[in-house]
């Protein structure tokens, strides 16, 4: 066990942590999928309207790898298929039926040869788990990983309680765990927070690497930028701590895992606390009415979270719904203020000498887009030691390969630059940008 | 309040793309965001943001700048009363003393923020909130006896030529404020240097007292006929080091009290907005360079490498420049490595040239733009030994 430390993070303590409390959610009646939510794959249908599916029944697949399939959650109807603009396969919408049937897959023995068993993986519906560095793309099914990160612990504010999971399925993420090193030859790295006592007596000798930091310190890119040690490392696999639990519950009971536990967080939600769920459970039926012009949902954390609308359903890889204030009062010339009430990374406001322990922030952007000045402090919160402003300058001289130079490809898009500019320049929305051109351009 | 935001949320729709006023979009935007925070709220996946701005940024180096702007105000007021034999009651003396500052404030925000608003209106973008700070700086760097018209055309340059030219704030590589100094420096050298002009003169020339001189330390020293005699020429100008330190004495308005320089510095390094190593740095280097001379001294050698560390920091505009002017996060190089490399050579020049060259008694001013000018080399040197470090990441 290795200890690693990350120096360059740097908590907001936000408000609306979820209470350990678990909700257990029926299946409701009408479940959902948002093929356009999933990143990097080119979603091709394989059903159509008023066909009858089973749990496990493959919907659509990527028609970059036609192997990689995702499936139906639950059994019953599909009702309606939306396209958005430009044919984007927006919503399948699944009327769930009563009994609950669910397709019985072959699932072969970890031991058996790795062909067999990775190409049941992908029949399952579950080969989209696998994401490769550095572009967050599905894994190739005939390729081995150099490396599969894991990180248990998710810091972003807020995901859920890696102890939850791990005492709950405890023997599923044993077997899953099995699965990665089957797949790998034995190169699985396991990170789990310092701060997590339980995860760590649980899990005991599985963990490889002991981090220590703020958010965001375990995120999986992070731990594989303080790991690596040579550039083939750089095309290492990611797998979330919960589909590492899906996996093991598809080899120990043959069937398509579709429960998923999901947080509810934020200042504005009522009641933050944990549910187990059947994915593409309605968001309604987490979050309950709230009044979307003044409050924004967010799947996933503040940070790097997609926005969603009451309409939608919890996603293939969806963990956490942020309830977080839209928008706020235009103060009276608020930059003159003290500021007590100001969370900021920087010292400039009161609030840096009488802390809080926590903060109920909003969407506001709190102030207009300037030009760079210099402040440096994009710098001081980068986890993987790029300079995001040097990154930046050189992006916008259309200079892309001194951008890579400097390591943009070592983003791991934890948006703290973003969070910090005080001239509120989209740092990381430009680094994503630009990544996802670049993979466009590795995959022609 | 209330009837004011409801006032700008009606005239918004006239500025905005399409409205009769477009044009002059960025001063309703300067004046309502000066006003009233803004209320775009985050479009993109990084949902919550830090409350710094680039407007309380800026705001903070203001509020760090005022004591040495009311101490400004005080001396040139004190000076001038005290070359003239006039009254030395507190309140006249500030009275004189605003009568020489405001105008000169005045001057310079009415002709730099005309200039800053033609650029901003027809570049199409905000009005940056940078000018605030170069305004403020700039009154502080003249000579209280300089012409008005001078300090149009001086912040004129600084504005234009200093920064606007090669995109604005954020862009420029020199500091404006310097900048605009410097173009007064070389221009108008009889307005700049010399012992006439650090004093406003309220009364006529043969009605001063006797003995009056009007030289800054740095003059007296530098006139110093050998380099032991220079502290006690120092002394018997009146310049000990607690006279330079509190400030009472002639030089640039803002630049003569060491005290209020350090309770700006504190405000900066408290808060973060200064880089406390440029600012370690530049003494560090000053303090070498100084000692070093001192010790290859010989007495045939000039006056000024004979005086002391210490004298070199609370002499003319050393302190100010390297707690205002040296750490402009734009003109200085934003590694750390390369703040002290920086820092430490701004002092290293500025007291090279305050020893070695006959023609400039300061040398803090061009010394800061020499490395204004290196800075981006600095910094390369730094990033790419940086870079060396990490294990390469490219397609």
């Amino acid at each position: 066990m290795t200890l690693i430390k990350v120096d360059k993070t740097y908590d907001v303590k936000l408000s609306g942590k979820p209470s350990l409390a678990v909700d257990s959610l029926p299946i409701q009646p009408i479940h959902g999928l948002h093929p356009y939510r999933i990143p990097n794959i080119t979603p091709k249908l394989l059903i159509k309207e008023n066909d009858s599916v089973k749990i496990g029944t493959p919907l659509f697949f990527d028609k970059k790898q036609p192997d990689v399939v995702f499936s139906a959650p639950v059994a019953g109807q599909i009702t309606q298929i939306v396209y958005g603009p430009r044919r984007r396969l927006d919503k399948i919408e699944i009327t769930t039926s009563e009994s609950q049937e669910a397709e019985v897959l072959d699932v072969p023995d970890v031991s058996s040869d790795r062909a067999s068993f990775v190409q049941s993986i992908c029949k399952a519906g579950l080969w989209g788990v696998f994401r490769t560095f550095p572009f967050q793309a599905i894994a190739k099914i005939d390729a081995t990983p150099s490396l599969i990160v894991l990180s248990v612990d998710n810091d972003e504010p807020h995901h859920p309680n890696s102890s939850i999971i791990l005492d709950k399925y405890l023997n599923e993420f044993k077997k899953g765990l099995s699965v990665l090193k089957a797949l790998s030859e034995n190169k699985v790295v396991v990170g789990i927070s310092s701060t997590n006592n339980d995860g760590r007596a649980a899990l005991g000798s599985l963990i490889t690497h002991v981090i220590e930091g703020e958010y965001p310190a375990n995120n999986p890119g992070v731990l594989l930028y303080k790991v690596k040690t040579s550039v083939k490392e750089n095309s290492a696999w990611t797998v979330t701590l919960q589909d590492v639990v899906r996996l093991g519950h598809l080899f120990l009971t043959k069937k398509y895992p579709a429960k998923r536990i999901v947080c509810l967080a934020g200042a504005k939600a009522i009641n933050p606390r944990h549910f187990e769920m059947i994915q593409g459970t309605p968001v309604r039926s987490v979050v309950g009415d709230v009044d979307e012009s003044t409050t924004r949902l967010i799947s996933g954390g503040v940070f790097t979270g997609t926005r969603v609308s009451n309409d939608d359903f919890i996603g293939f890889s969806d963990e956490a719904i942020h309830c977080l204030q839209e928008g706020g009062d235009q103060e009276f010339m608020a930059f003159m203020t003290p500021g007590f009430n100001k969370a900021s990374y920087s010292r400039a406001f009161m609030s840096s000498v009488f802390k809080k322990s926590s903060w109920a922030l909003s969407s506001l952007v709190n102030g207009g887009e300037r030009a760079c000045i210099e402040c440096g402090y994009c710098e001081e919160v980068c986890p993987v030691d790029l300079t995001p402003q040097a990154v930046m300058k050189r992006l916008a001289g259309k200079d892309i390969e001194s951008a890579l130079d400097f390591g943009l490809l070592d983003c791991v898009d934890c948006g703290l630059c973003t969070y910090v500019c005080p001239s509120k320049i989209e740092l990381g929305d430009l680094f994503l940008k630009t990544k996802s051109t670049l993979l466009k351009e590795v995959e022609k | 309040m209330k009837f004011l935001l409801k006032l700008f949320h009606e005239q918004e729709k006239y500025f905005k793309k399409g409205g009769k006023l477009e044009k002059l979009y960025p001063l309703f935007e300067a004046q309502y965001t000066i006003l009233f925070s803004q209320k775009t709220v985050s479009k993109t996946r990084v949902h919550i943001r830090d409350f710094l701005d680039t407007k309380r940024y800026m705001i903070t180096v203001v509020l760090a700048l005022l004591p040495c702007m009311l101490f400004a105000i005080y001396n040139s007021g004190y000076q001038a009363h005290a070359a003239a034999n006039l009254s030395l009651e507190h309140v006249d003396i500030i009275k004189t003393g605003l009568q020489v500052y405001l105008p000169l404030l005045l001057v310079t925000f009415v002709v730099g923020g005309f200039w800053e608003v033609i650029f901003s209106v027809v570049r199409k973008h905000e009005i940056n909130e940078g000018f605030l700070v170069t305004g403020m700086l700039f009154p502080l760097i003249m000579p209280a006896g300089i012409p008005l018209w001078m300090v149009a055309m001086g912040i004129s340059f600084g504005v234009v030529i200093g920064k606007e030219v090669f995109g604005g704030t954020g862009r420029n590589f020199l500091n404006p404020a310097l900048t605009g100094r410097a173009f007064l420096f070389f221009t108008y050298p009889a307005f700049m240097s010399g012992d006439g002009v650090w004093t406003h003169m309220v009364a006529a020339k043969d009605k001063l007292v006797d003995g009056f001189s009007g030289a800054t330390p740095l003059a007296v020293a530098a006139l110093s006929p050998t380099g032991e005699a220079v502290s006690s020429e120092l002394a018997s100008a009146g310049f000990s080091v607690s006279n330079m330190f509190w400030g009472f004495i002639p030089g640039s308005m803002g630049e003569t009290s060491v005290f209020c320089v350090l309770i700006g510095a504190a405000i900066l390094i408290i808060t973060g907005i200064g880089s406390w190593r440029t600012m370690l740095a530049c003494v560090v280097g000053a303090v070498s360079m100084s000692a070093l001379f001192n010790a290859v001294a010989s007495p045939d050698s000039v006056a000024m490498m004979s005086v002391t560390p210490i004298q070199h920091l609370v002499m003319g505009g050393f302190a100010f420049g390297a707690v205002f002017m040296a750490t402009d996060p734009v003109s200085s190089p934003s590694q750390k490595l390369s703040k002290l490399i920086y820092g430490f050579l701004i002092g290293a020049i500025a007291i090279i040239i305050r020893a070695v060259n006959p023609a400039y008694p300061e040398g803090m001013m061009l010394s800061i733009l020499l490395m204004n000018v290196f800075a981006p080399v600095i910094d390369h040197f730094v990033m790419n030994a940086k870079l060396k470090k990490r294990i390469p990441n490219v397609i």
